[in-house]
């Protein structure tokens, strides 16, 4: 797998995603490469949100998930046996990420409905 | 103005970025795209799937957004994680 990421953007200040790129900061000062070429099992990345609660933790992760795959500038071309291929957008994460926006929209602290 | 081209985009254009003198008249993100597939067969085969996704996800504004004062535009398909 290749990840091809766009720096400048990674590293942006950008409300209301600010936990988001703080997130992919820290991944890369902790060593972990955001991009590059990765055999199988060479790469791996996830979220690791703390909180006085399990429900806000737990919470917290499935936001910055449906942010990494639809916000973050970052892309995925994986190798196969069959050719290879750069991964597309799903529409699946793409309705995952926008109820975060609806949630956002109904008021704070109720975690939104799970995407269909 | 600096352009930057990421995945498939960049694989078709062939090059990660270039430096661009803005023509008079592109003024909008739509004037550039159209602008830039005039270029050469690359840049309208890249092109050419951005508009297809725009109409899978419309956004109605993009196209008319401007680029007056721009240092640097990017062109990418649709961000799939890390």
């Amino acid at each position: 797998m290749t990840l091809e990421h766009y720096p400048g953007m990674a590293e942006g200040d950008r409300p209301p995603y600010r936990g988001g790129a703080g997130a992919l900061a820290a991944a890369g000062r902790h060593g972990d490469p955001s991009h590059g070429r990765f055999m199988p099992g060479q790469y791996r990345a996830g979220p690791v949100p703390t909180s006085a609660r399990r429900e806000p933790a737990f919470a917290a992760a499935e936001f910055l998930m449906d942010y990494l795959k639809t916000r973050a500038p970052f892309w995925k071309k994986e190798e196969r046996a069959g050719g290879d291929g750069w991964v597309e957008a799903r529409r699946t994460d793409t309705a995952a990420a926008q109820r975060w926006s609806q949630d956002r929209e109904a008021g704070e602290g109720r975690k939104p409905e799970a995407a269909e | 103005m600096k352009l930057l081209y990421f995945a498939w985009v960049r694989e078709r254009i062939g090059k990660p970025d270039e430096e661009i003198d803005l023509p008079p008249g592109v003024r909008t993100v739509g004037d550039l795209v159209a602008w830039l597939s005039g270029r050469g067969e690359e840049y309208a085969y890249a092109f050419e799937m951005r508009n297809r996704s725009r109409r899978d996800r419309p956004h109605p504004r993009e196209a008319d957004a401007s680029i007056a004062g721009a240092r640097e535009i990017a062109f990418f398909p649709p961000m799939t994680g890390g």
